[in-house]
């Protein structure tokens, strides 16, 4: 075969397309109320269960931040009948391993089974769910073992910088502004009484969901369903926390100080948007364009053009609330100012309307297509499943996806930004060496420069 | 559960692995390049990752930044990585792009060095230092594998160093070097191509010939530098213990072991796994729930090739818990394995897991295509992936009690500490 006159000058272009369809979702309802969404996928035997019960960050008080996730997870560590080592070894003869998280909406406890285990570790996960009984070793334990993450998480500057943005954005009163996990303060004096209490109220058939994804009949799906959650039963859980509030209507420049440290973790943002923006799929091409790909603005600009650092990226945590809008990155100590300057102008820019009809093409295509890629595993279908659940939309919005994105306009991308892009409200906050970074914060003049050292933050 | 493998060689040398799967319409490319930073020089270590970064700089046909742009613009998700023994190269798209990403990926097999220049070099030696930074020097306990390597492995073995290399090293590197390990390493003949998903057999053995076809095929490259053969244990035991920003004390216990691909490697696989994976597990049953000694533990054997491999055992103390403890306490697990006290029940839920990750794992394509690019570089064998678990089945509790009593062990083994630096400074 010739090779010798293979063009190569050309970009190749498409072939024929096969498009890609979201499987179809059957919604069932249990006998005592709890919704299930199920997605037949066509791969391989394996099905992942994901259930999502109301009991996520916003019911927790203030003073007991941190309660959910400790919650859930002691589910692991006892039920009326099986102590913790007999659970860890049931599931692991099922070759299956259990997460549990708590988010700010939901308490989650999700698993991937092949298919012809599921129905068994169903039931087993049913009991941990419905009747665990926080053996008071265990509570002791998981606590300590709460705080000792807490340590952790404070000595590593991803994760401080992370908590303090979040302390910076929101007024103190918003339970975004307190770590999911909670403090040291407010971990230690969980007590079981609290733990047992939050659990009768907010592990929940009222509001809860259960997603199932996988290559599995319906008929065994309905079946493992009801005899697993079918008869659980219970109140509504207790209302969830009011609204989101930012800490300071201006801009703010907050240092917290890692004396010695060669890098700065920077994190610039305010609050954002909730999940059910009227202007999700503009937001979504707009922020793609400015941070959201390889490809983005942020990232040419920081990276490929001035070498600052190994990556940048922005995004809107959307919630049931507002969640943050934030760009982070990780910039050497000596650029802080100038990584921060450039964040700054491309803050400005995206709202300035240059968006060019290549960007905005290709920022859509990529939010379009990449959207299947997340859908070869029946874990990234549950996710897709669980959102639909969590945020209660429609099942079009899946659907529909590329469609709605693929019609996005540089207009309303513009729109977006000014909309929700908004400078002169950011908290700019950096981790790093004090002396190196604040003179070259100070003299960005954007505001007020603060300290903070990472114990006085409680 | 059994993948279809085929496999081809062009007239270059260059391997070729397919694997369909219609089930989605997407479509996985990936390469291996048989060149890692075992093969680095003396004073240009973090060198094959350096250029792995040069290789997304744009290539004779593709301008800079557009490797990246072609693949996120039609919807595809793409990344590189280098490590011990391989460098690969991979993308995802949507399957009616099959032939964007050959041509992208063969043209910079084939044709990177004209894009080459010094300011990309200086501008991607400016993000790997970054990347160094944020993976190694600016994060708790980010230099382990660091020190871990230069005290399991002698100065003139090719794991004595790092991937991410130094500094000094890193500022080292020029153009010629770009352009001498391009030639050296980057040819047909040193890669496995692998494509697994939603495509025709037919089209894209055509499209792999007309781009790949005619890149010529390279020198052999030249042998490992240094030592690769070394003995299967270490010497004499190591040790060291270093104050640093970290938020709890933690030890590393590294053992060395025979390379993946023996026999005693998946031994060491299922040990490890025994000790360290799941809530079940000896050391979480009796360090972290039993005796509350220990926050977390972690476990693990390398899957590397050259010469000898490692098991890495890590343990992070609870506060207050004096480290000498928690060691005394991991030593005694360790000895009950190697008495004989592990159970039939533990192995068999050992390979259980291992069984269930394998299917759930392998469920993207990506995943797929970068282990029968593995299996394809290190042991010429694809088929592998369909009979690996024969290999872990192998194993019982016979095997798993003869490693521990042969590896893992006080005269074979690298012991780090790390102990949190204000703490360290209270005791002095």
């Amino acid at each position: 075969m010739s090779t010798t006159l293979v063009d190569r000058s050309t970009v190749p272009g498409p072939g024929p397309l096969r498009p890609f369809s979201f499987p179809p979702i059957d919604h069932l309802t249990l006998t005592n109320g709890l919704p299930v969404l199920y997605a037949r996928t066509d791969g391989v035997p394996v099905v992942t269960f994901s259930l999502l019960i109301p009991a996520g960050g916003i019911r927790e008080q203030r003073e007991d931040a941190g309660l959910a996730t400790l919650t859930g997870s002691l589910l692991e560590s006892g039920t009326l009948r099986l102590d913790a080592p007999t659970i860890a070894q049931r599931l692991e003869k099922l070759g299956v391993r259990v997460h549990v998280g708590s988010s700010w909406e939901v308490s989650h406890v999700d698993f991937t089974a092949l298919a012809d285990r599921a129905a068994a570790a169903a039931e087993l996960i049913a009991e941990l769910v419905r009747e665990p009984s926080f053996p008071a070793g265990e509570v002791e334990r998981l606590r300590n073992e709460q705080l000792a993450s807490i340590v952790q998480r404070r000595a590593e500057p991803r994760g401080l910088a992370n908590e303090a943005a979040a302390r910076f954005i929101f007024s103190e009163d918003t339970p975004f502004s307190r770590p999911l996990t909670g403090t040291a303060r407010t971990v230690s004096a969980l007590d079981r009484d609290e733990i047992a209490s939050f659990h009768a109220r907010n592990f929940t058939p009222q509001g809860a969901a259960l997603v199932v994804a996988g290559n599995a009949d319906p008929a065994t799906v309905r079946d493992i369903a009801e005899s697993s959650f079918g008869s659980w039963s219970g109140g509504e859980p207790e209302s969830a926390a009011g609204p989101v509030f930012p800490r300071t209507d201006g801009p703010q420049v907050v240092v917290v100080e890692r004396p010695g440290a060669v890098q700065s973790e920077i994190r610039v943002g305010h609050i954002g948007v909730p999940r059910k923006v009227p202007d999700y799929f503009q937001i979504l091409v707009m922020n793609t364009i400015l941070g959201g790909a390889f490809s983005s603005r942020l990232n040419l600009n920081l990276r490929e053009r001035h070498g600052f650092t190994y990556g940048v990226s922005s995004g809107f945590v959307m919630r049931r609330k507002p969640g943050p809008f934030i760009v982070s990155t990780a910039v050497q100590t000596e650029v802080t100012g100038r990584a921060v300057s450039e964040i700054l102008f491309e803050l400005r820019r995206i709202r300035e309307g240059d968006v060019t009809d290549a960007e905005l093409s290709d920022a859509r295509q990529y939010v379009a297509g990449t959207f299947p890629l997340r859908l070869q595993t029946t874990d990234g279908v549950a996710s897709r499943l669980a959102e639909l659940a969590i945020y209660d939309l429609p099942d079009s919005y899946l659907a529909d996806f590329a469609e709605r994105i693929l019609a996005v306009s540089a207009d309303e991308v513009v729109t977006a930004a000014r909309q929700h892009v908004e400078p002169d409200r950011l908290t700019v906050l950096v981790v790093g060496d004090p002396e190196h970074v604040r003179p070259q914060l100070e003299a960005l003049g954007i505001g007020q420069t603060v300290s903070i050292r990472p114990e006085e933050m409680e | 559960m059994r993948f279809p493998i085929e496999r081809y060689e062009l007239d270059n040398g260059l391997r070729i692995v397919l694997s369909e799967d219609r089930s989605q319409p997407v479509v996985a490319v990936n390469l291996w390049y048989d060149v890692g930073s075992r093969n680095e020089r003396v004073g240009r270590t973090g060198f094959a990752h350096l250029f792995e970064h040069m290789m997304f700089q744009g290539s004779e046909n593709v301008p800079d930044t557009q490797h990246i742009a072609h693949v996120e613009r039609v919807g595809g998700s793409m990344n590189g990585s280098t490590w011990l023994d391989r460098t690969n190269y991979f993308e995802t798209v949507p399957s009616n792009r099959l032939e964007l990403a050959l041509w992208l990926e063969s043209d910079r097999m084939g044709f990177l060095l004209p894009a080459m220049t010094q300011e990309k070099l200086d501008n991607q030696r400016d993000v790997v230092k970054n990347e160094r930074r944020w993976r190694v020097d600016n994060q708790p306990y980010g230099d382990w594998d660091e020190r871990i390597q230069a005290m399991v492995y002698p100065p003139d073995h090719p794991y004595h160093h790092s991937v991410i290399g130094s500094m000094e090293d890193l500022d080292a590197a020029t153009l010629d070097d770009v352009k001498e390990f391009f030639r050296t390493y980057y040819a047909p003949n040193n890669a496995v191509l692998t494509i697994c998903g939603d495509f025709d057999r037919a089209n894209a053995l055509a499209l792999i010939e007309r781009y790949f076809g005619g890149i010529p095929r390279g020198p052999e490259p030249p042998a490992l530098p240094g030592r690769p053969q070394i003995q299967s244990k270490l010497d004499r035991p190591v040790e060291a213990t270093v104050e640093a920003d970290v938020g709890l004390a933690r030890i590393y216990l590294a053992f060395r072991t025979p390379p993946y691909g023996d026999d005693r490697f998946y031994a060491a696989d299922v040990a490890a796994h025994v000790l360290t994976s799941g809530k079940s597990s000896r050391l979480y049953d009796a360090l972290v729930r039993e005796q509350r000694l220990a926050q977390s533990v972690v476990g693990f054997a390398f899957p590397i090739v050259t010469g000898a491999s490692m098991v890495v055992l890590w343990a992070t103390a609870n506060p207050g818990i004096p480290l000498e403890r928690l060691e005394s306490a991991v030593w005694k697990e360790l000895d009950l394995v190697r008495s004989g006290n592990c159970t039939v029940d533990e192995v068999d839920r050992v390979l259980t897991g291992v069984e269930a990750r394998q299917v759930i794992g392998l469920q993207k394509v990506s995943e797929r295509a970068d282990q029968l690019s593995m299996l394809t570089t290190l042991f010429d064998d694809p088929e592998l992936i369909n009979t690996e678990l024969d290999r872990y089945r192998a194993v019982g509790v016979k095997e798993v009690t003869r490693f521990a009593e042969e590896y893992l062990t006080p005269e074979n083994v690298a012991v780090l500490r790390y102990l949190p630096r204000a703490a360290s400074e209270e005791a002095a």
